[in-house]
């Protein structure tokens, strides 16, 4: 039983009917088992059936537990659904070492169908097919997710967040933005760095002109743009296009200059580098 | 120089906590909850014909300015607000408001705060404030998103003050100056809940409240075939932006709302406000749980089975129970 806390399963003692894990992949997985005295299934000196059977069980969730991303993740609980050809010859005596090789057969939507073999003393003692299902897996409750290893994009400012389970209500706490979150906001300039990047190669094709660029670095739309400069959004249409934007006055110029934060002479410039700009 | 002593907390929602921040300020505990369940601030609109961001708009709130408004009349507080053409005017209405000793919350657009997250600053006109003081040009500020009281130039001042776009706040600032000492809330309670009832559940325009919430989860089935892969992630991006983003403590207010739901039951004593308090905390955990399955789509980390039907089938599962719980909350 000593090692039994290496296993990953959700059965706690004295249920556990495995000892040690000795091969876990994807194709299958054996455990051994020395039966003791006090196991809860021995009878009259001998493992019976139902020891058998969960020990079999117990052997395919730790499988799945040993395949789980993550070893200390939680083991989903699995249910014996079915029994089929199950075959017992013999029962193992107390003393005795089994090993139990499960291989997977079929996988359909929350049963896993499963072929076990045990042997004892090189003799295959029982055999037989279950199907186990497992138990919904419960999505992770919002708390822990701020604790995912995924790298937080930020962590200079904390916000406040409620939260809600049974017991306690709704409680307020502040902490640093999800990752989840973080993951999704990331997304948000993802994309505006991508429809910068098409903004560069049409300006290099000639379609576009700079003023087109430096509206996408300052994450503007063409409505924005338009009420920044007081000027109607076909005027602004106009001077997106090269041949519009060749004709602007210095006074027009130097305005939108001043709408993107920039000197006159830096608006013919367009940086490879630059990145949507955040604000200032 | 003026600053006053205004006591700055953190906040879910901009607004919400701005308004509750200056009842404070006057001696009236409103929390936050009870400020954006009076001001009935819960809502839902999906509007595909209005692009933010190059994606339709959703919003899971009412309109910008309306909770402020709402929870000082239902609570009998005299306010002003206001809104300018003139920068210059504008700052010197607000000079001489501190002046006289009263702090002022305004409306601000975000991208040019100086003071904000950088990931959160794009061009979102519907963030809320309070100027509490000055001294020369620079203004002393309590933002509820910000951990630690913050101060701004009078330059960047006007700038987000008279930010552009959706939603321009053109100025807006808006204070109470006439608290009554102790105030029954249990009235505007009511009357909040049924707003928010007849907001939800009560418009037959498909569009808003639980059949937004309907509309929505439909459209969401068609994005990947009508608009490709990234176009669809993108515009999922946006719902949960909008759900999980700037100021709505978690899942688009509905935890608010739960809390709201639960301290009115205290207050009222009626334990069928605390029931629908839990049936609105399971509801957001639920909301929680779309956008968080959601984000995995937006990394491009989804299972196969994480599909757009998916996440749609959670939409909708959650426009059900919004719609039993509103439904239970109008005929109360």
């Amino acid at each position: 039983m000593a090692s039994s806390e290496k296993i990953n399963i959700p059965q706690q003692p004295p249920m556990v009917m495995i000892d040690r894990l000795i091969k876990a992949d994807e194709a299958e997985t054996i455990t051994a088992l020395v039966v003791s005295a006090d196991n809860v299934f021995v009878e009259n000196g001998y493992l019976r059936e139902p020891g058998l059977i969960e020990n079999m069980a117990q052997t395919a969730a730790a499988g799945m537990g040993a395949k789980s991303s993550t070893p200390e993740s939680k083991p989903r609980k699995g249910y014996i659904g079915a029994l089929k050809n199950l075959k017992i010859d013999k029962l193992p005596a107390v003393g005795e070492e089994i090993i139990t090789r499960v291989m997977v057969v079929n996988n359909v939507l929350n049963a896993t169908i499963i072929e076990a073999e045990v042997t004892c003393h090189d003799e295959v003692i029982a055999r037989g097919e279950l199907k186990i299902f497992l138990e919904e897996k419960a999505p992770d409750p919002p708390e822990t997710l701020a604790e995912q290893p995924d790298p937080l994009m930020y962590r200079y400012n904390r916000e406040v967040f409620y939260s809600f389970n049974k017991e306690t209500g709704f409680t307020q706490k502040v902490d640093y933005q999800y990752s989840a979150n973080q993951q999704i906001i990331r997304q948000g300039w993802d994309a505006a760095e991508d429809r910068l990047d098409a903004v560069r190669q049409e300006i290099a094709a000639g379609i576009l002109s700079p003023i087109a660029y430096h509206m996408e670095r300052c994450l503007m739309e063409l409505s924005i743009l338009a009420s920044y400069m007081k000027l109607s959004k076909w005027r602004i249409r106009r001077h997106l296009k090269p041949s519009g934007y060749h004709k602007l006055t210095p006074e027009l110029r130097s305005k939108y200059a001043a709408v993107f934060g920039i000197s006159v002479n830096e608006l013919d410039n367009i940086d490879p580098m630059d990145q949507p700009q955040k604000g200032t | 120089m003026i600053k006053l002593n205004f006591e700055h907390r953190q906040a879910g929602h901009c607004e919400s906590g701005v308004t509750s921040n200056l009842l404070n300020y006057y001696g009236l505990k409103i929390s936050e909850p009870m400020a954006f369940g009076i001001g009935a601030g819960l809502f839902f609109s999906y509007l595909p014909f209005l692009k933010m961001q190059h994606a339709p708009v959703t919003s899971f709130r009412v309109w910008p300015g309306m909770v402020f408004k709402r929870a000082t009349s239902e609570l009998g507080v005299k306010s002003g607000i206001f809104t300018f053409r003139s920068k210059k005017e504008s700052m010197d209405k607000l000079k001489s408001t501190l002046d006289s000793g009263i702090p002022v919350g305004m409306q601000v657009g975000t991208f040019h705060l100086p003071f904000f997250p950088p990931e959160y600053r794009m061009h979102y006109n519907m963030h809320n404030m309070v100027v509490y003081g000055y001294d020369h040009d620079t203004f002393f500020v309590s933002d509820t998103l910000v951990e630690k009281p913050v101060e701004i130039s009078y330059d960047d001042l006007v700038r987000v003050r008279f930010a552009q776009g959706t939603f321009a706040p053109r100025g807006r600032m808006y204070y109470p100056y006439d608290v009554p000492e102790s105030v029954d809330i249990r009235p505007a309670i009511l009357s909040g809940i049924k707003k928010t009832a007849h907001n939800m559940v009560g418009i037959p325009i498909p569009l808003v409240g639980v059949n937004g919430i309907r509309y929505l989860s439909r459209q969401m089935r068609t994005w990947e075939k009508r608009y490709g892969e990234a176009k669809a992630s993108y515009y999922l991006g946006q719902v949960l932006r909008m759900e999980e983003e700037i100021g709505t403590a978690g899942a688009g207010f509905r935890f608010i709302y739960g809390a709201f739901l639960e301290e009115s039951a205290e207050v009222l004593n009626k334990p069928f406000l605390r029931e629908m308090a839990e049936e609105m905390g399971e509801n957001a955990n639920k909301w929680r749980e779309f956008s968080y399955l959601g984000s995995r789509n937006c990394k491009k980390r989804a299972k196969p089975e994480e599909s757009y039907d998916m996440l749609a089938d959670m939409l909708y599962a959650c426009a059900g129970r919004e719609e039993k719980i509103f439904k239970k909350l109008s005929r109360m």
